[in-house]
């Protein structure tokens, strides 16, 4: 099922959470909205669910629009960051709500509905775990059942909000794997939200970038890592230095000295920019051509080493990161920097 | 905790010697020798007297009535209670810190005040009174009267238990049920109820306790016709008065039984629900 | 913004546009919500069943006492007996509720603060007289000092009257008030931790000092809340009293024993009129109670039972 977004807007009173997202979704496709805290990511989602109602645009679920049903009806899979899992109900009968639910006329036979928790719970790796209390299992475990219950209603689409925003950091990583996995498996159309980029760029097939309740960028986990399309993604995704620069008659100064960048648009205005630059696109050498600066600072962090040079006329400090096998400079060295990427925009 | 570890667990706090021994001392003068008092009469008197003097036809009318009219108001107050709690907790409308305010009436009313106030309500001649006696309906001077001052007495046990758990539901429960296809109404009765039960029994309980040792509102309205509408804690007065102390003994023992199973019950339900639902 | 768009940007007051392919109007409630109509309904029917069991008989209190006009009511105060029992009324809760003042601070500090064998059970011992009938709580009081009871031959031998005699109402209002304000304490103490009074004694505060100023201060509202309450209590509790007091006008009637001769003698006027007095005590606890639970609605532990 593809997922249509148009110029969808959300308000609260006088606050806006939304500013007009379009956005496509692929049937089955894994796509992530990552954000900061109040970016619209979740408020995003649960325009799509229905738990939330938008000021303006319109939800297509397959070409169809949803805007005018009840959450009830558009058939979604919702899994919530805390679980919400009824805990006076025991897991095949949380498992089995959805379908328990339904109108006679609709609702699977008893046998039915209990072959399909003994298929979910197989599926999820929790066998035998029917007559247990979420009291009784673990973080990832829980979540894994709350998974299991969204899918048993065969939702169209799945949508997925922090899932793993509760658990730890080992069993977040285990469970992101898994994820991938039974994506890769069942094929559902899944839209995930996450504050935590590592797990968006693992996981996702497309990111969606988000912030202040519009998309930033949209793209692969490459396209978004490797190309940042505005200052906020730079920022935001990896780790970047940003350099005050002027750029005179399409060419960009650092202080008083010329930087070449390799693959950079050509610059169509003059007067103060951004240079964004990540510390792993800066090499350095002892002498030729390049951005001279003084080492500042070294600083040894696991495997590699962070270098950070003050270019000359400057204020700013660059960092680069070697390894840290790789014999370092001095403090007060002189050294000659390279630029291999970066993003340049207009302050 | 083993048998060799101390009694207190060891603090820089100062002062636990002497508060906890004015505790004990203050505890043991006012509760526990008084009440004392009433269990050494009552086991010199023995189960068997006991029983042999709540058997007495008065007695146990007026001990099947207390009974009864409890029970009956503490039920009737858990639909409304639950209704008033809900209300107060998730809508907003004119007048609500007023109303949220005033239910903890009962509790701050004096019973006597209380007790004349729903006589003068519910009597023939009253403004309730007036308007159901054309129907050959009479509420005061009955036990219908009686169970409607129980009502008033056990409203707020109801509403104050189910009210902070109601506002500590998570809505996330609701919206899964309502993503996973449940109406409103299924919703609130597979999802929200269950989660309240344990706070009703308990709100249930309590009332029901309080009612059956209710006095002072009561007595004005029921007319304490002996047989029709004397209840047990007159009963222990009109005893008192005769000085037939073993008499008014036998009942208190009785009522006192029935208030330390409520309370056990209560823990009962409470640990329960600790140990089912956990800290999810 | 796109034609098709139109349907959920309308604003509130506007109907679907002419020729919307709309069959229904956009919803604009939530899951969690219930349609306005409904909320409506119950919003009535719990207003109407608070208006109708809570409101009506306090408004009768105030109508009954008035009913011959103001002269009548203050007419009720020449009475010496009714001025008796209002003194006799306040000398009661001048000594009980202090006493028992001392006493929940006492145990709100050893519960609370520290951690002992058997605390749930003294937890439980405190709660008790919550469950018990006043009338039984005036009953044990008669076995325990009545010229019949246990120490009656004691008493009677050094000239000591408990029962039908001020020392019995106070004890009996003492024990039906016991456990108001530990019960505000013990909760909301617990809460806060012991760290204000470490840190207050790493800082050089002796004990009582460190009591005063850290504290007293951070449950002083939960205090004043269980002072009221236990306050309003004491001056209306009527079934223990009347079982110790022996009804003896001028000189052991309190305001709720006042006023029950009243109404037994047909003064109605009279007797809503000292009702009113405590029915007016109680809307000011009420107000002070909602004010206080607003105002600092974090210092006060959430949950009371009573």
């Amino acid at each position: 099922m593809e997922l249509d977004i148009r110029n969808l807007t959300k308000t609260f009173g006088s606050t806006a959470a939304l500013h007009g997202v379009d956005l496509k979704v692929a049937s089955g496709e894994l796509l992530a909205l990552l954000g900061p805290s109040g970016s619209g990511k979740t408020t995003l989602l649960r325009c799509v669910a229905g738990l939330e109602i938008p000021s303006g645009g319109q939800i297509l679920f397959g070409g169809e629009d949803a805007s005018l049903k009840s959450v009830q009806e558009r058939q979604i899979g919702f899994v919530f960051q805390h679980y919400a899992l009824f805990k006076h109900l025991t897991i095949a009968d949380n498992i089995s709500y959805g379908l328990r639910v339904r109108p006679r006329r609709t609702r699977p036979t008893a046998a039915a509905i209990r072959d399909k928790v003994e298929e979910l719970l197989a599926l999820i790796q929790l066998p035998g775990y029917g007559g247990r209390y979420p009291s009784q299992l673990s973080g990832g475990q829980r979540q894994r059942v709350a998974l299991a219950r969204a899918l048993a209603v065969e939702p169209r689409v799945l949508l997925l909000d922090e899932p793993f925003g509760a658990l730890d950091a080992k069993v977040r990583k285990e469970l992101r794997l898994w994820l991938r996995e039974f994506h890769d498996r069942t094929g559902h159309t899944t839209l995930f939200v996450t504050h935590d980029q590592e797990e968006a760029l693992d996981l996702a097939d497309r990111v969606v970038v988000m912030s202040e309740g519009r998309i930033e960028q949209e793209g692969t986990p490459e396209d978004v890592y490797d190309r940042p399309a505005t200052p906020f993604v730079f920022d935001f995704i990896g780790e970047s230095v940003r350099l005050d620069i002027h750029v005179d008659k399409g060419r960009p100064f650092v202080g008083q000295q010329e930087v070449s960048i390799p693959r950079l648009p050509p610059l169509l205005f003059d007067g103060p920019a951004k240079l964004y630059v990540r510390p792993e696109h800066v090499a350095f050498r002892r002498d030729g051509e390049g951005l001279w600066a003084t080492v500042v600072s070294l600083h040894r962090s696991g495997s590699s080493r962070r270098i950070g040079f003050r270019a000359d006329g400057t204020d700013t400090v660059i960092e680069a990161l070697t390894p840290a096998d790789r014999e370092p400079p001095r403090i007060g060295d002189r050294a000659a920097l390279e630029i291999q990427a970066a993003g340049l925009f207009a302050a | 905790m083993t048998l060799n570890a101390p009694f207190v667990k060891p603090s820089v706090l100062p002062g636990f010697r002497l508060t906890i021994a004015f505790t004990i001392l203050y505890l043991a003068a006012i509760v526990l020798l008084p009440l004392g008092a009433l269990l050494y009469r009552a086991s010199s008197l023995g189960v068997h007297e006991i029983v042999a003097l709540a058997l007495d036809s008065r007695t146990l009318s007026a001990l099947r009535l207390s009974f009864l009219t409890s029970f009956a108001a503490a039920a009737f107050n858990v639909p409304f209670g639950l209704l008033i709690a809900w209300v107060l907790v998730r809508y907003d409308f004119p007048g609500r810190r007023f109303f949220d305010a005033i239910i903890d009436l009962p509790f701050a009313l004096p019973t006597a005040v209380a007790g004349i106030a729903l006589t003068a309500l519910y009597a023939p001649n009253g403004w309730i009174g007036a308007v159901a006696a054309p129907f050959g309906l009479k509420i005061a001077f009955t036990p219908i009267g009686v169970f409607l001052a129980l009502v008033f007495v056990g409203l707020p046990f109801i509403v104050r238990t189910v009210q902070p758990v109601l506002a500590e539901v998570d809505r996330e429960l609701e919206e899964a049920a309502a993503t996973l296809g449940a109406g409103r109404l299924r919703t609130i009765a597979s999802v929200v109820l269950p989660v309240l039960s344990p706070a009703i029994l308990t709100g249930f309980a309590l009332a029901f306790a309080r009612a059956v040792g209710e006095y002072g509102s009561v007595i004005f309205i029921a007319g304490n016709i002996p047989y029709v509408s004397e209840i047990a804690p007159l009963l222990i007065v009109i005893k008192l008065e005769e000085f037939d102390y073993a008499g008014a003994t036998a009942v208190a023992a009785i009522m006192l039984a029935i208030s330390f199973a409520t309370l056990l019950f209560i823990n009962l339900i409470q640990a329960r629900a600790r140990a089912r639902y956990g800290h999810v | 913004m796109s034609d098709s768009s139109v349907a959920l940007a309308a604003s509130l007051e506007e109907a679907p546009a002419a020729g919307s392919v709309a069959v229904r109007p956009p919803r604009r409630r939530l899951p969690t919500e219930e349609a306005p109509w409904v909320r409506r309904l119950l919003i009535t029917l719990a207003v109407g069943f608070l208006a109708l069991f809570l409101l009506l008989p306090l408004v009768t209190v105030f109508m009954e006492a008035f009913r011959k006009g103001a002269g009548a009511f203050i007419h009720a105060f020449a009475d010496p007996a009714a001025i008796d029992a209002i003194i006799l009324t306040l000398v009661v809760a001048a000594i009980a509720v202090p006493a028992n003042l001392v006493f929940g601070v006492a145990a709100a500090w050893a519960v609370a603060k520290f951690d002992f064998r058997g605390k749930a059970f003294l937890v439980t011992l405190i709660d008790l007289p919550f469950s018990v009938s006043p009338v039984v709580a005036g009953l044990v009081y008669v076995l325990l000092y009545a010229s019949h009871g246990i120490f009656g031959g004691l008493l009677q031998a050094n000239g000591i009257q408990i029962i039908f005699a001020l020392p019995g109402i106070i004890m009996a209002t003492v024990f039906v008030t016991f456990p108001f304000i530990a019960r505000e304490l013990i909760p909301l103490m617990e809460e806060l931790g012991n760290t204000d009074e470490e840190a207050a004694l790493t800082l050089g505060a002796s004990g009582l000092r460190m009591f005063w100023t850290v504290t007293l201060p951070n449950v002083k509202w939960a205090l004043l809340y269980g002072v009221l309450l236990c306050n309003a209590r004491a001056m209306g509790e009527f079934g223990a009293v009347s079982v110790v007091s022996g009804h003896i006008r001028g000189y052991t009637n309190t305001m709720p024993l006042h006023i029950e001769i009243l109404y037994n003698e047909y003064q109605f006027v009279a007797a809503f009129a000292v009702a009113s007095l405590l029915a007016a005590l109680a809307l000011v606890t009420l107000g002070i109670k909602s004010w206080l639970e607003h105002r600092y609605a974090g210092d006060l532990a959430a949950g009371h039972r009573h």
